[in-house]
């Protein structure tokens, strides 16, 4: 049972980890989910649990890589949530193969973009769970290789491939859509 | 546009310069919202009465019931005899008491060296029927959970409170993790010593990441013996790692890499924990030894802590049965996140046999547990009963079915 002092530290221990990582584990949440309120949600959710686990929290890995592991873990779970599935209570979601689709509207920022832009995070969506959250980790949130694998609890290999993978399939898409444009294009003329 | 315009280096270098979005709440809201969450309560508990300052104050009941045991089983069966010479009639008297014998003894060690009629006798009225363990009594333990694999091929969760004195002889002064206490004390165990078979310790190796367990297996385990087995294995799993501290066991085979139990055909997804899933509502199961438990029924969840209460009344199989008493009736409100359970008729709670309403009291502690709410009963006769303050908001048990640990472990 925790004591007064316990729930004055968890105190102290929020506003570091405000200060430090807020706004990085924001970011990451909102190109998961592409929704701001739920970001929100999401984020309140990653407190709830860093300040429960804290205690247990043994300097194994670093503070950032365990705050994105279990935000990480708290995306997935919301996307597992929103899976359409049978009520049985242990049917497969496998987040690293399925497409990770938030139902809602691109929040406002991304809609403003440019048209090149705007088609690269349309085909982020168009890749399996593994390779979004690699590229999201990799590219946005700017963790090196090291980190990612650690925070995913992957080898470095495995995060290579699957950025090498991820890479090969948002050309792929990209190269399609524009063969689509050009095509639509080309039967206009 | 030229299909060569995007190559890796374009990709690369515009996934670079996506926009920047930040939090646009001020940190004293988000702060703020974690406050309300109650995360910052001094006591995250309501209403578990004052700590006892004595720690050694909870081992007096203990001692006492074992020495009790030990005593009735020398004693009794000589005492029986006599009786059964000169009275027939203060026999009957007796007997009459021993209807109740299930599930009130579990909270006694050594229950295994006395036969029924023996435990009848120590059926007073002031004998503890709870076997759910709760806030006041773990000051100066630390709480060991198990999924236990039961005879309806289910995984039956028990509550070992484990005395801080043998934490601190096994682990040392440190405050161990639940799996530093699963590598502990899980493979020191002794399922037979209740009548369960030989389960635990898990095959392969438990270990943790963050907020994940990570339960790595060797090639064929036991677990894929059939789906019933795999989905009482993944039952336990939840039993023995679902408090608050873990969100997910991930299964990995040896390389590290996601396990496929052969005869699913997919690798397998991490088991939450904490989530929708496994919100449960309590019945009770018979084991084969006559002892009475409560158990979620076959992991039915519910999403809303009224459709899970109202369900207790539905038998839905042969094995987990229903705790509420026949004709009783409640109606259920959730108030200030606390269950709000209001009899329909005044319940008397002398009227019934006694472990049989603790079983339902108990059912529906657990069951809003499951939910991380309080109870509060409503239109009860007692004010107080069997340790419990009906007037107030009742603690949350912190697990279910205590073992004591002087049964299960040897020392």
């Amino acid at each position: 049972m925790r004591t007064g002092v316990a729930w004055m530290k968890d105190e102290s221990i929020f506003h570091r980890l405000y200060d430090l990582y807020h706004q990085d584990v924001f970011q990451f949440l909102i190109y998961m989910v592409k929704n701001r309120s739920v970001a929100e949600d999401l984020s309140h959710e990653v407190y709830v649990r860093v300040l429960k686990s804290y205690e247990r929290f043994q300097g194994k890995s670093s503070e950032k890589t365990w705050l994105f592991a279990i935000a990480k873990n708290v995306a997935i779970d919301y996307f597992r949530k929103n899976a359409i599935r049978s009520a049985r209570a242990f049917d497969a979601f496998n987040w690293e193969t399925e497409n990770l689709v938030s139902p809602s509207r691109s929040p406002e920022v991304l809609t403003e973009l440019n048209d090149e832009m705007r088609q690269l995070l349309e085909a982020l969506e168009k890749c399996t769970g593994d390779q979004k959250v690699v590229i999201i980790m990799r590219y946005i949130q700017e963790l090196s290789i090291a980190e990612t694998a650690e925070i995913l609890n992957w080898t470095e290999g495995k995060v290579k491939t699957t950025q090498h993978r991820a890479l090969n399939k948002l050309r792929e898409i990209l190269t399609k859509t524009n063969e689509m444009k050009g095509g639509i294009a080309g039967e206009s003329k | 546009m030229n299909q060569n315009e995007w190559d890796d280096n374009k990709i690369e270098d515009l996934l670079g310069k996506v926009p920047k979005i930040q939090d646009q709440r001020s940190k004293e809201d988000v702060f703020k919202r974690l406050k309300e969450h109650g995360l910052f309560d001094e006591e995250p508990i309501t209403n578990h009465p004052p700590k006892k300052p004595l720690k050694k104050f909870n081992w007096i009941p203990i001692v006492v019931s074992i020495a009790a045991v030990f005593l009735l089983a020398i004693l009794v069966p000589s005492f029986m005899d006599q009786i059964k010479e000169s009275s027939n009639s203060s026999e009957e008297s007796t007997m009459d008491t021993t209807q109740s014998t299930e599930m009130q003894d579990m909270k006694i060690s050594e229950s295994t060296t006395t036969d029924e009629s023996e435990m009848g006798i120590l059926n007073t009225e002031n004998e503890d029927l709870r076997t759910a363990v709760y806030p006041e009594e773990v000051e100066g333990h630390t709480v060991f959970r198990l999924g236990l694999m039961s005879d309806a091929a289910d995984s039956l969760p028990i509550t070992v409170l484990i005395p801080n004195e043998i934490i601190k002889r096994d682990l040392g002064e440190s405050t161990p993790s639940g799996v530093e206490l699963y590598n502990q004390y899980a493979p020191l165990f002794d399922e037979s010593a209740i009548g369960f078979s030989e389960f635990h310790p898990y095959v392969g190796t438990i270990s943790e990441m963050e907020d994940r367990v990570i339960h790595t297996l060797p090639n064929h385990p036991p677990y894929e013996q059939g789906s019933a087995a795999l989905t009482a294995y993944y039952a336990s799993l939840i039993d023995t790692f679902g408090d608050d501290s873990y969100s997910e066991v991930s299964l990995l085979n040896e390389n590290g890499s996601g396990f496929e139990f052969s005869g699913v055909g997919e690798i397998s997804t991490p088991i939450q924990l904490n989530n929708e899933s496994t919100q449960y509502n309590y019945f009770r199961y018979t084991h084969s030894d006559g002892t009475n438990y409560l158990a979620p029924n076959f992991r039915q969840s519910f999403s809303s802590i009224e459709e899970a209460i109202y369900a207790m009344k539905e038998e839905t199989n042969d094995i987990y049965q229903s705790v509420i008493l026949p004709n009783v009736d409640y109606k259920i409100s959730v108030e200030n996140q606390v269950v709000m359970i209001s009899f329909t008729e005044k319940m008397d709670l002398m009227r019934y046999d006694q472990p049989q309403v603790m079983q339902m009291i108990e059912g529906i502690l657990l069951t809003a547990a499951s939910f991380h709410m309080p109870v509060q009963f409503e239109n009860v006769v007692q004010t107080e009963w069997q340790g419990f303050d009906f007037t107030t908001t009742l603690p949350i048990p912190v697990g279910a079915n205590e073992i004591s640990y002087w049964t299960v472990f040897q020392e």
